[in-house]
């Protein structure tokens, strides 16, 4: 019982694997029918959002992503999971969704988001009704979830069911300037994820330029350039609010509003 | 000097405490900074490899594998040669290891603040590759600690193997389980979940191992060489032998099964969540069996609680591990789960039993060893003590805080109150948690200097016949049979 034999093979390796059946092996089995989504599955049908980054900040997401891989993304969809008509005509735009999906999960995990972010909903603690739906085994058994980002702590909300609860401006402003967006919040500031738009220009010069113009040229030239933001993402941070817009857009449900 | 002195290579336990202490100060300092931010104070704002996040990976990887791995490693060259008569396997390996050891914490801790950490708690250490694929993008530091966990097996079996003891201390059972299981439990959270198991049977198996890297590397190398160190400086016996056994077999048993309970209430099978619910409760039973028998050892010899500073950082540790197993009984019920899980109250729990359990005993096990190893008496006793008092009420005060915190925000939570109420109402109570880590940084920092300047001469030559409380005054008594 106390010899080195004992100790090494009953103690060290048999509790060892005898623990690693009971919660390793056996959860295992149980999920194994689950079916598993590879990042071409996931990246087969956009999210409107990267459709929307593509519209909202044209020269950057150029920049990262190619002038093919825009225009394609204005020609896809605008609701959630209704495929492309011709997936080969719009193969550019998926390959570079694919990229910024990944790329944007690599940054989630490397600045640490999922040591204040939760990605599951309990069934207790009303968090059905502040969230959503409560998470099932196999909405994460896919390529983004290796290994999953569940994440024991909560600071800032769940973003399990983040998909459809705020723009692609609302992330981008909050990512660069949290408490512009939600104030007192204690997020660190990501202003690394973005550069100084070139095209921006203050709206007291837009609007001169735009009073020697006819009516209808000034609508339309105030529209696009009033549109314009003083910073825009970089292809990191295209690649962080894609990942984050995605989070619960594989849910059926409409999401829901958390209370202001 | 004794025969079992020339045993021990002091070169190699003073360099790994060293590097240790060293390390500690990086954690606590990374930690006191990471706390500013939650106070709308960071002094690194738009600074990418120090934001707030990135530093919190190098707060608890610094201390995992820069403090504890180092502080356990240079009390293992100490203890091990010792317990077995046998010099360990070679001092050559030894030293190549303590470099990689080194290179390998500040590799990580580099490549945490370039953003390249692995997404598993406690396991941060970058991997090297692009995530699931072997694309490389780093130094791999997991392999590179999976090499040190071996080669320190290798280092420490050899002599216990060696020793051809038909009854090994019991010190040397949590040793030996402790160094395979700290292989195995690498091993396991390093690879499956990254390229094998993705989502819910993943976390079960990460769910193991952040409850693996505590309970099965760190718990059985702090009780191992509290039953090394304790009846040293008591000068008697451990208590009762029954008791070790049962202490040792059933946290054998029972420790490794806890592992899912880090994810309760989540998609993981409910059969699973409740086997690692009633095995955490079992745990409570164990504990209290080991703790009983160090109580019992400190029986008649409770004076060296006030006297002796070793001793009183073991046996306060020997309280805040009973407290903090105490918590784990009753909050892994589904009950106090739906409040506390995801709030304050666990990073509470987590710093009762990293820092006040398991540094605890370092720091007091380093207090001891110093002038040992240095040769020179502490440059100032009443110091040590000072320390003492900064580092336990800054403890105390972030764990009653925190829990506090943890509660408020908890029950904000079930009551549907807006998110951004919830972060206002905490945080006076992470102001509290900024001044109680100031604290302890400043105890910490104290001990240092009183350790640098003992190193350089102290106050005066270690004389043996000083330290009363652990001299020749206690006659040593014999074993109970």
């Amino acid at each position: 019982m106390d010899s080195f034999k004992s100790i090494f093979f009953v103690a060290g390796l048999g509790m060892f694997i005898l623990a690693f059946i009971a919660s390793g092996v056996l959860p295992v089995m149980t999920l194994s029918d689950l079916e598993y989504s590879t990042m071409d599955d996931i990246a087969a049908d956009p999210i409107p959002e990267w459709r929307d980054l593509a519209e909202r900040w044209p020269e950057a997401f150029t920049d990262a992503f190619g002038e093919e891989a825009r225009q394609q993304a204005l020609q896809l969809p605008k609701t959630l999971r209704e495929s492309p008509e011709d997936p080969a005509a719009v193969s550019a735009t998926i390959a570079a969704y694919k990229e910024a999906l990944d790329r944007g999960r690599d940054l989630y995990v490397g600045e640490a988001c999922w040591h204040c972010h939760s990605q599951f909903i309990r069934g207790v603690s009303k968090e059905e009704q502040r969230w959503g739906p409560v998470a099932m085994a196999d909405e994460y058994v896919n390529a983004l979830q290796k290994p999953q980002l569940w994440g024991t702590r909560r600071v800032g909300p769940d973003l399990s069911r983040e998909w459809g609860r705020h723009t692609n401006d609302w992330h981008a402003a909050h990512l660069y300037n949290p408490t512009a967006t939600s104030p007192d919040s204690v997020m660190p500031a990501y202003t690394w994820y973005f550069r100084d738009n070139p095209a921006y220009r203050p709206e007291a010069e837009v609007r001169a330029e735009a009073a020697s113009m006819s009516p209808d040229d000034a609508a339309a030239f105030l529209r696009k350039e009033l549109s314009r933001t003083p910073k825009e993402p970089t292809k990191d941070g295209f690649a962080l609010i894609t990942f984050i817009q995605w989070l619960g857009s594989w849910r059926p449900e409409r999401p829901w509003d958390e209370a202001p | 000097m004794t025969s079992q002195d020339a045993l021990v290579h002091y070169g190699l336990v003073k360099a790994h405490i060293k590097w240790g202490v060293f390390f500690l100060l990086v954690g606590l300092l990374a930690g006191f900074i990471y706390s500013l931010q939650f106070i709308h104070h960071y002094p690194f704002d738009g600074i990418s490899f120090l934001s707030a996040g990135r530093m919190r990976l190098v707060h608890t990887n610094a201390i995992a594998y820069g403090f504890l791995v180092n502080g356990f490693t240079g009390c293992l060259y100490y203890a091990v040669p010792r317990l077995t008569g046998k010099p360990v396997h070679s001092i050559k390996l030894g030293w190549f290891l303590h470099i990689a050891l080194q290179f390998t914490v500040l590799a990580t801790a580099l490549g945490l603040l370039l953003g390249k950490a692995q997404a598993v708690e406690w396991g941060e250490t970058p991997t090297g590759f692009e995530p699931g694929s072997f694309v490389p993008n780093w130094i791999p530091c997991d392999l590179l600690v999976a090499v040190f966990a071996i080669g320190l097996a290798v280092q420490m079996s050899i002599p216990l193997i060696k020793s051809r003891q038909k009854k090994m201390y019991v010190s040397s059972w949590y040793i030996t389980a402790g160094l395979i299981w700290t292989i195995l439990t690498y091993a396991m959270g390093n690879v499956i979940p990254e390229w094998f198991l993705p989502g819910t049977a993943g976390a079960a198996v990460v769910g193991l191992y952040i409850h693996d890297l505590v309970g099965l590397f760190v718990t059985p190398m702090g009780w191992g060489l509290m039953y090394f160190f304790v009846p040293i400086i008591l000068k008697k016996p451990i208590w009762s032998h029954s008791l070790s056994i049962i202490g040792f077999w059933a946290l054998a048993f029972f420790y490794p099964l806890n592992g899912v309970h880090h994810f309760l209430l989540s998609p993981i099978p409910m059969y699973v969540q409740y086997g690692a619910i009633l095995a955490t409760m079992a745990v409570e039973v164990v504990v209290t069996t080991v703790v009983v028998n160090f109580f019992g050892t400190l029986w008649g010899r409770g004076k060296a609680v006030r006297e002796n500073i070793a001793i009183r950082w073991f046996y306060t540790g020997m309280v805040m591990y009973f407290i903090t197993c105490l918590q784990c009984a009753y909050h892994t019920t589904v009950g106090a789960q739906k409040i506390i899980h995801f709030t304050d109250w666990v990073p509470g729990h987590a710093h009762l039993v990293m820092f006040g359990v398991f540094s605890f005993w370092l720091i007091g096990i380093f207090t001891w060893l110093w002038p040992r190893i240095t040769g020179y008496e502490w440059h100032n006793r009443n110091m040590l003590f000072t320390q003492y008092w900064l580092i336990i009420v800054g403890l105390g005060v972030m764990f009653v805080d925190l829990t506090i915190g943890g509660l408020i925000h908890g029950f904000m939570q079930a009551n549907l109150n807006p998110w951004m109420d919830i972060i206002r109402a905490e945080i006076p109570i992470w102001i509290v948690r900024t001044f109680s880590g100031g604290m302890i940084v400043v105890g910490y920092g104290l001990f240092l200097y009183n350790m640098w300047m003992t190193a350089r001469g102290g106050s005066g030559p270690y004389k043996e016949e000083s330290h009363i409380y652990d001299g020749p005054e206690w006659k040593v008594e014999g074993s109970h049979g």
